[in-house]
């Protein structure tokens, strides 16, 4: 695709911009910041996070790995793309400041208009394209529950809008968000992709296997979205749906727990780095799905709801152990990153390192809570997971930079070596 | 291809204008009114706390409480000074609230928020929705302690 490398980078700086504001937000519960407003930073940080970080870099993936090269050259992707980066910086700058105003919610309006135009047209070119029926039962889906997903932005901005913050309609609509956005769009996406890179690679026995995993999570997503409202103790129906949510999880769990094993030997020829960077995005994956299917105890459910920091936790253990170290390896496996030099392997080391850090230490923070046991050193401690994060993001940042004539090269070389070479690099 | 792009900007430009457009105000229902000023009627909150009685000098076994649920359950959302983080800096709460509202806050906090006028306030202007903590009377008393000392109470 065109101009793929550009995106990419763009991204790569999102996610600086993500992190910085991460480190900012832990400063500001240490240190005397009365310029800087808690709650609106915290919704920036957040928009930015979905949009301008994991969206536009999911799309952009998806875009150059699946689709045809007269596809993925239209420039209705362009303009997608050019969108997305623009409402999101522009949320960037408006949210801090102006918290939730007129230009805020209109950009964030357009910006879920550009994910509705991006799924019709990419899910409309994807059913032309010679992939396998699980890349596109995962991509399709992620898609829908991309749109799907916006139902909860709506209620919420129109809650918002009423200055009414009811409390069974406020929880729900941003549950399902972000119930859609985490476990259907991020999580589909992301084995979309890797379902993609592996699937030539293996047995047909474990294809099979691959595939039955992917409809069972596909069917998995709208049943455990009830567990997200089991708390207000529905009807029987909802409790009932919830239930089959939780065991559908858990049968997907162990789908990908015997998955796993049918491709272990594949696993073992990737670099050291990229193996841990895997191991930790897989095992907070299951770690995930199986918390997320005992949230159907009650009395788990009722002490998860009202301690932040182990929603803190959870919500970074889907978004940097699983989603975003995933979309790390997978770039860097993709030739986008040059996994030779120094730079790229300490940038990842340091970015892991704060990610671990930072889950680590919520989870301690979290379960303290529960027996009245705390330590002055947290915030501290956090404080010092979000400066690593903001440093691993950097670096990796100029480890990309630093890759651009690396990249120059496998365009280069692509040139001379048969034509499924070229498919495996730039597609990759 | 500069058709597609033409009418897919077309098709978006108008999503805008729909979305933005003035006739798409949501109906305003049911906006809080002001709280009842402060000197007619006192604000205690709603719950079982009816009266509180407070020590002097302070209780240093209920402070001591106090804190640990402080550093546990509420510091990652109020910080101890006037600065606001997710939720209001308790300095000077204990001036501004009774000690009865303080604590049916604390342990009401679902009802308090669907219902009380301040609390409403207090939320609008922090965007967030304080969960419930599930303390109990005891746990609410020795909060209530931990708050006293720190607005410097004797």
């Amino acid at each position: 695709m065109k101009k793929k490398y550009f995106w990419i980078g763009l991204s790569l700086l999102n996610l600086c911009v993500v992190t910085l504001l991460g480190a900012v937000l832990r400063s500001k519960a240490i240190f005397n910041l009365p310029f800087i407003d808690y709650n609106h930073l915290l919704n920036a940080h957040g928009h930015f996070a979905f949009g301008g970080w994991v969206t536009l870099v999911l799309m952009v993936l998806m875009v150059s790995a699946f689709l045809t090269e007269s596809q993925m050259n239209k420039s209705i992707y362009q303009f997608v793309f050019i969108c997305v980066f623009a409402s999101t910086w522009g949320l960037l700058v408006t949210l801090p400041f102006a918290g939730y105003a007129a230009l805020s919610s209109y950009l964030s309006t357009f910006f879920i208009f550009i994910t509705y135009l991006f799924s019709w047209v990419f899910i409309k070119d994807i059913c032309n394209v010679k992939v396998s029926k699980t890349v596109m039962v995962l991509s399709i889906s992620a898609l829908v529950c991309l749109v799907l997903s916006s139902a909860g932005s709506f209620t919420l901005a129109y809650l918002f809008a009423v200055k009414s913050l009811n409390a069974i309609i406020y929880r729900d609509a941003l549950f399902s968000y972000l119930h859609l956005q985490y476990n259907g769009f991020f999580t589909l996406a992301v084995f979309a992709l890797f379902v993609h890179k592996l699937e030539n690679k293996i047995s047909e026995e474990a294809r099979k296997k691959l595939h039955q995993f992917s409809v069972l999570l596909v069917v998995s997503i709208l049943p455990s979205m009830f567990l997200s409202y089991h708390w207000h103790n529905p009807s029987v129906l909802f409790q009932i749906i919830a239930i089959i949510g939780s065991i559908l999880l858990l049968l997907s769990l162990g789908w990908f727990i015997a998955v796993l094993r049918t491709i272990k030997n594949e696993y073992k020829s990737i670099s050291p780095l990229l193996k841990v960077a895997g191991v930790i995005s897989f095992g907070a994956f299951m770690l995930k799905m199986f918390l997320q299917s005992f949230t159907i105890i009650d009395y788990l459910g009722n002490l998860v709801f009202g301690d932040r920091p182990i929603i803190m936790g959870f919500l970074h253990l889907v978004f940097l152990c699983f989603v975003s170290l995933f979309i790390l390896a997978y770039i860097t496996n993709a030739g986008f990153l040059n996994k030779e030099k120094l730079i790229t392997r300490l940038s990842l080391l340091v970015f892991a390192t704060g990610v671990v850090l930072n889950e680590v230490l919520l989870w301690m923070q979290g379960i303290g809570a529960v027996f009245i046991q705390s330590s002055d050193l947290f915030p501290w401690l956090l404080w010092g997971a979000g400066i690593c994060l903001f440093a691993g993001a950097l670096l990796i940042l100029i480890a990309y930079v630093q890759s651009m004539p690396y990249r120059k090269g496998i365009i280069e070389k692509n040139i001379i070596i048969p034509i499924t070479e070229i498919r495996h690099f730039t597609s990759g | 291809m500069q058709k597609k792009f033409l009418s897919a900007i077309a098709i978006c430009s108008l999503f805008v204008i729909v979305e933005c457009g003035p006739d798409k105000q949501p109906p305003v229902i049911e906006k809080p009114t002001p709280p009842v000023a402060a000197e007619s009627t006192v604000d205690n909150g709603i719950g079982t706390i009816k009266s509180v009685q407070l020590t002097h000098p302070l209780d240093e076994t209920m402070i001591g409480k106090g804190e640990s649920i402080y550093k546990t359950k509420c510091f990652a959302c109020h910080k101890l000074t006037d600065e606001k983080l997710v939720g209001p800096g308790w300095k000077g709460v204990t001036d501004r609230r009774t000690p009865e509202w303080i604590m049916n806050f604390a342990i009401n906090t679902d009802v308090m928020l669907d219902s009380n006028l301040v609390a409403q306030q207090l939320m609008v202007v922090c965007i967030a929705r304080m969960p419930n903590q599930n303390l109990t009377a005891e746990d609410a008393r020795n909060v209530l302690e931990y708050m006293r000392k720190n607005d410097g109470k004797k």
